[in-house]
């Protein structure tokens, strides 16, 4: 069985441009995430061995690129950033669990970076990413009339904004985003283990 | 009119000449000219002809604060139409016309219309609209001479893009207030950004000289100061056009809107200068004392050779002092006061040491217009209480006339940003009286005038401005009522009546010191009604400089004080914005399912049904659209159907109290709801409105799966959180929606062909009629329940958003044997109309309770409670306003009604249709109807179609089709 990018359709019709585009778009749908919410999340997490952010809308992320995102004072967004997480996978398969909840998550997910990236930001998002200092920021926001999560990383060239959006949003949200981009002289870059399908990760 | 010298402080490049036309003459200028200030330096008084009475106009304010010099230009192979002049940068290679003329400015054959002004009267517009007959003409008429610059249809949509920017605090208006607020904010530690309209920043600080230079020295300082302070963003050639709730300003910029969200606002914007009103104050030569300093001291241009200052202020000496610095020859200062000022007279002093008479006590009565269309010649006569002696006046010749007679702080913003102000006496002028939490006022706009007061005002907003952002107490108090000046800045009533008028009040609507006496004569004498019936304050400029005079006048006219008048709030945008700017890149969200690929290679023609993107149908070779909807129904009916229903609001909820949530939340019974089971929930408000419907399903004891309609799953899952909080319940709610994807496959097959792609048990006695079954179809976890939406047997296939593709062609293929069909959202509404099933929204409005759309039996009165339950208690009692029924039309081949069309009872309004459709299943044309409960309990009614034709309808029951339900059910019929 095969899973699908909710951005599949755009992969199938457009080419991609370089990683050293003043600004750039990757399709990272493909990671492996999960959701959960409820009075016993956190503690629920840690025990499990996930490294827990303490404040609301903050994130931590581990040494194995495991990114905990606290969205609220009991909600979750746990994503392996890099390698599939067996630790994810053994939390996804815990339920029922007392106290926590599943929280579906099919997100479209994207990673913006390149040294104009915080220029397309202000052009679609009304929110001042420039007063992140510790690097530990989570932001529900609104982008292009699309709710939105993102987190923003440092990364070697320019800071780098991970991206998510239901997944019904997801194509409206890539493709203007791209189109912005493409002005500023960037676009959309390919991103590895993801062309229509991608099996990536868990099955 | 000439190019002076080079003076210190110029903003003209004089090594940058630029060439341009005007009206086809070659002309030239420098880099850093406006098309104003360029057009001013080669001697061009006429600049533009008025709105109403094409008469000859010449600068005024040289601010963009009047609509005299707004132009058409060709550049680069654009045109660019209204093209504000005073501010707009001269570029090399400019074709400049005049708008508004017939045969170019100087041979206007429109200027006759002059010396029709007696037939033009106030309030013309609508006298002559007040006939139906003569409409057509006159629009037509209005139509062909009105308009200012001509549109280029011929050229290319520009996709202006919008930006963000943020601040600790925006400092609106970089003069002597606002650079010195800005450096006081930034000095405490906060970000600033300063903005201005102006190229350069200084306002007053650096033309307003008074022949002497200290104040441009030290504004020069703050200049500098802020351009190197590393918390203070300078943006020039910018103007905030509009405030919006907390803190939100619009930014207009050369190429861009910005809108700038800010912790606190200090507006520091100034002030508009005033024109005096006298007979023919109109023609080119008579401007503004601060247009006349703008060009002097920003431009280097000499507005005229020989002028006469007409005042009631210092600044006005001022104004005459630096016309001598610049050797323009004074006639004379002329002041409406009887006794001016020490801080005046202080200033008369130094002019009559040089020569300069000055006449107190009078006023100009008239102009008189030189061959050239300029002023020629003035006539001043002694002033008593408010009118002009008549007794013999005083020639002047002159070519220049500069009015300094008051000033209208600019607190257009201030008032969307919800101030209040008050009337103060001492200033002559509006001042805030309270001011919005996070809004700081200072300078002119807050009626303080002196320099050296208003750097001290800035410095407290400033400072205060960025206590509020500290969340900090402020430091500096209010300066509010210690002005710091020596006289009051403005006259109250700088206006000479005249019999043969033209004495202009409104110079963007041509609108006369009579026409004011006429309107309230006629009785729009509130300061609303006038501005509506004589259009004061409603030109390009937005009243600038006629607002302050209309309710001078209208006092007058009433007999009553100004502050007993009010104030008008304009709208956003209160200032001129190029349509680029706002027709730039829209943004609206649109949704689409993971199968739109699959929907297209389908042939599926689209709709948007809210945000989402559904297949309407599936087009067919050869098929017309009611024959392929018509197919899609048979195929449901006789055989199997699938379609995309993961438009469907899709939310979970969890946790002990889950059960008594949805107990209180929709008006049926869900505590009793056994795992494994759905249950039809009807949602309401707290008037017992039907605000929305869904399934309910029981995933295990404290665990629940429903759907909402398509268009609500945002706001019903953001109500639902909120009751979740209110009510302190313990319950957690995911909003599945869009991660979710959910297919209906209907029709007496279904069940065969779903049994190929799972394993869950769907025989009658395993997977019942509602019920909620989660298991794997084609490999994929999903979650099933069977409903009858549409009538028939039929599964709801729910499923992670990845693997929708997958799973929707698998059915597809499985399927292939029973010519499975998919079927869009047309069929659908025929489906469920057949079956009498009723859509929240379309055959329901606002208005409409479960008792008038036939609900009864969704809602459960005996429960402790749920939203709208008191309501529905009271209304219980009460008879119904409007009742939904079935109909049929009589005749099946009879033209189809459309939705909203009326239902009659004799000639009376008796109801609407709702929703109509041609049945192929019925044969006939079936619809639901709200109509009045007389009509519900007749036989029947007529319904008004299109042209007014009517057709018989007659009450039917619910459902249409299948009224046992026994195809969705799968139970044996007798």
């Amino acid at each position: 069985m095969t899973r699908r990018s909710p951005l599949a359709d755009w992969h199938l019709q457009s080419t991609y441009g370089t990683p050293d585009a003043p600004v750039w778009l990757q399709d990272c749908s493909w990671r492996q995430r999960f959701g959960c919410k409820g009075p016993d999340a956190a503690r629920w997490l840690e025990s499990l061995g996930f490294t827990v952010p303490q404040p609301a809308n903050s994130c931590a992320i581990d040494a194995n690129d495991v990114l905990v995102a606290r969205l609220g004072a009991t909600e979750f967004l746990i994503e392996a950033m890099g390698a599939p997480s067996q630790n994810i996978i053994a939390a996804r398969e815990s339920f029922p669990v007392p106290g926590v909840y599943p929280v579906v998550r099919q997100d479209a997910a994207l990673i913006l970076g390149g040294p104009r990236a915080t220029d397309l930001l202000l052009e679609t998002c009304n929110f001042p990413f420039a007063g992140d200092s510790d690097g530990s920021l989570v932001v529900m926001t609104s982008m292009i009339g699309v709710g939105v999560t993102v987190v923003p990383r440092r990364a070697r060239v320019a800071t780098e904004f991970n991206i998510w959006c239901d997944p019904s949003f997801g194509l409206y949200l890539w493709s203007t985003l791209v189109e912005i981009a493409k002005e500023m002289g960037g676009g959309a870059i390919a991103s590895d283990g993801l062309v229509s399908t991608f099996s990536r990760g868990e099955s | 009119m000439k190019r002076l010298p080079p003076l210190s402080g110029e903003w003209i490049d004089r090594k940058r000449p630029l060439a341009f036309t005007f009206e086809g003459r070659p002309l030239g200028g420098f880099a850093g000219d406006t098309i104003s200030s360029a057009l001013a330096a080669n001697g061009q008084k006429v600049i533009g002809r008025s709105f109403k009475y094409h008469r000859p106009r010449g600068l005024l304010s040289v601010a963009n604060h009047d609509s005299n010099a707004i132009m058409q230009v060709v550049h680069h192979g654009r045109t660019l139409p209204n093209v504000r002049a005073d501010v707009t940068p001269l570029e090399d290679g400019m074709r400049v016309t005049a708008v508004n003329t017939r045969g170019g400015l100087a041979r206007d054959s429109l200027q006759i219309l002059d010396r029709l002004s007696g037939f033009l009267p106030v309030g013309f517009y609508y006298k002559a609209f007040h006939s139906k007959r003569f409409f057509p003409r006159w629009e037509r008429l209005f139509r062909d001479l009105t308009g200012l610059s001509e549109l280029d249809l011929n050229s290319s949509r520009r996709r202006t893009p919008k930006a963000y920017a943020f601040a600790d605090v925006l400092v609106i208006g970089a003069g002597p207030a606002g650079l010195a607020a800005a450096l006081s904010a930034a000095d405490n530690g906060v970000q600033v950004m300063v903005i201005d309209e102006n190229a350069w920043p200084g306002g007053s600080g650096l033309y307003a000289r008074g022949g002497q230079d200290a104040d441009a020295r030290q504004t020069l300082h703050l200049m500098e100061r802020v351009r190197k302070h590393p918390r203070i963003e300078l943006k020039c050639s910018t103007y905030a056009a509009g405030y919006y709730a907390d803190h939100w300003v619009a930014l207009v910029t050369p190429t861009e809107m910005v809108k700038v969200r800010a912790g606190s606002v200090v507006f520091a914007q100034g002030a508009f200068e005033q024109p005096a009103v006298f007979r023919n104050n109109d023609l080119p030569g008579i401007m503004l004392a601060s247009g006349a300093q703008r060009l002097l001291h920003r431009y280097a241009v000499a507005p005229c050779e020989r002028v006469l200052v007409l005042t009631a202020n210092p600044q006005g000496y001022g104004a005459a002092l630096d016309a001598l610095e610049h050797g323009i020859d004074v006639a004379g200062v002329v002041d409406l006061r009887t006794a001016p000022g020490p801080a005046s007279s202080q200033l008369a002093e130094r002019l009559q040491a040089r020569g300069v008479a000055v006449r107190t006590s009078a006023m100009i009565e008239a102009a008189t217009a030189g061959s050239d269309g300029g002023v020629r010649s003035v006539v001043v006569k002694t002033r008593v209480q408010d009118e002009v002696a008549s007794v013999a006046g005083q020639t002047h010749a002159v070519d220049g006339v500069w009015m300094s007679v008051g000033f209208a702080p600019a607190h257009s913003l201030l008032l969307q940003a919800g101030a209040r102000l008050q009337f103060e006496t001492s200033p002559g002028q509006y001042v805030p009286s309270m001011l919005p939490a996070g809004v700081f006022a200072c300078g002119k706009v807050a009626g303080v005038y002196g320099f050296t007061s208003r750097l001290a005002d800035g410095t407290r907003a400033g400072e205060q401005a960025a206590a509020y952002v500290q969340r900090r107490p402020a430091k500096l108090r209010s300066t509010a009522g210690s002005l710091g000046m020596m006289e009051m800045p403005n006259h109250p009533y700088p206006m000479a009546v005249h019999p043969k008028g033209k004495n202009f009040v409104d110079f963007d609507e041509d609108l006369q010191l009579k026409d004011f006496a006429n309107a309230v004569q006629e009785g729009f004498d509130s300061i609303e009604l006038l501005k509506r019936y004589t259009t004061v304050g409603m030109g390009p400029s937005q009243g600038k400089h006629s607002n302050l005079h209309a309710a001078r006048i209208l006092a007058k006219l009433r007999s009553e004080a100004v502050d007993r008048i009010g104030a008008t709030t304009a709208r956003p945008m209160f200032h001129p914005v190029p349509l680029s700017h706002l027709a730039g890149r829209s943004f609206s969200p649109e949704r689409t399912t993971p199968l739109a690929r699959a929907h297209d290679a389908l042939g599926a023609v689209w709709m948007l049904a809210g945000q989402w993107k559904r297949p309407e149908y599936y087009a067919v070779a050869g098929l017309s659209r009611a024959a392929a909807i018509e197919q899609e129904v048979r195929a449901v009916r006789e055989g199997a159907g699938l379609i995309d229903v993961g438009t469907l609001g899709k939310i979970e909820i969890h946790g002990p109290d889950a059960a008594e949530f949805l107990d209180r939340v929709y008006a049926g019974r869900y505590g009793t709801l056994k795992v494994g089971m759905t249950r039809y929930g009807l949602m309401l408000d707290e008037s017992g409105v039907i605000i929305d419907d869904g399934v309910i399903g029981r995933l295990a004891d404290e665990s629940f799966y429903f759907t909402t309609t398509t268009g609500n799953s945002a706001s019903i899952y953001r109500e639902l959180g909120r009751l979740a909080t209110q009510w302190n319940l313990k319950v957690g709610l995911v909003n599945a929606t869009g991660h979710y994807a959910a297919f209906n496959l209907a029709g007496p097959l279904s069940r065969r062909i779903l049994a190929r792609v799972t394993a869950v048990d769907l025989s009658q006695a395993a997977f019942p009629f509602l019920g909620l079954r989660e298991g794997h179809v084609s490999g994929v976890p999903a979650r099933l329940m069977r409903v009858g939406f549409v009538g028939e047997l039929g599964y709801e296939i729910h499923v992670p958003a990845d693997s929708a593709l997958h799973v929707w062609e698998t059915l597809m293929a499985a399927g292939a044997a029973e010519s499975l069909r998919p079927f869009g959202v047309e069929a659908q509404r025929v489906l469920r109309l057949e079956k009498g099933h009723l859509i929240v929204g379309q055959d329901t409005d606002g208005l409409t309770d479960p008792l008038q759309a036939g609900c009864e039996w969704a809602i459960k009165m005996d429960k402790p409670f749920f939203i709208g339950q008191r309501s529905l208690r009271i209304l219980e009692k009460k008879p119904k306003r409007q009742q939904l029924v079935g109909f049929k039309l009589t005749a099946a081949g009879a033209e189809l009604p459309k939705e909203g069309h009326l239902v009659l009872s004799g000639t009376d309004m008796a109801g609407r249709v709702t929703s109509v459709t041609r049945s192929p299943t019925l044969q006939a044309v079936i619809g639901l109807a709200m109509v009045t409960p007389s009509v519900a309990s007749s036989p029947g009614f007529r319904i008004r179609i299109d042209g007014g034709r009517e057709v018989d309808a007659v009450i039917t029951p619910l459902p249409f089709y299948d009224a046992a339900g026994a195809r969705q059910k799968l139970v044996e019929t007798p």
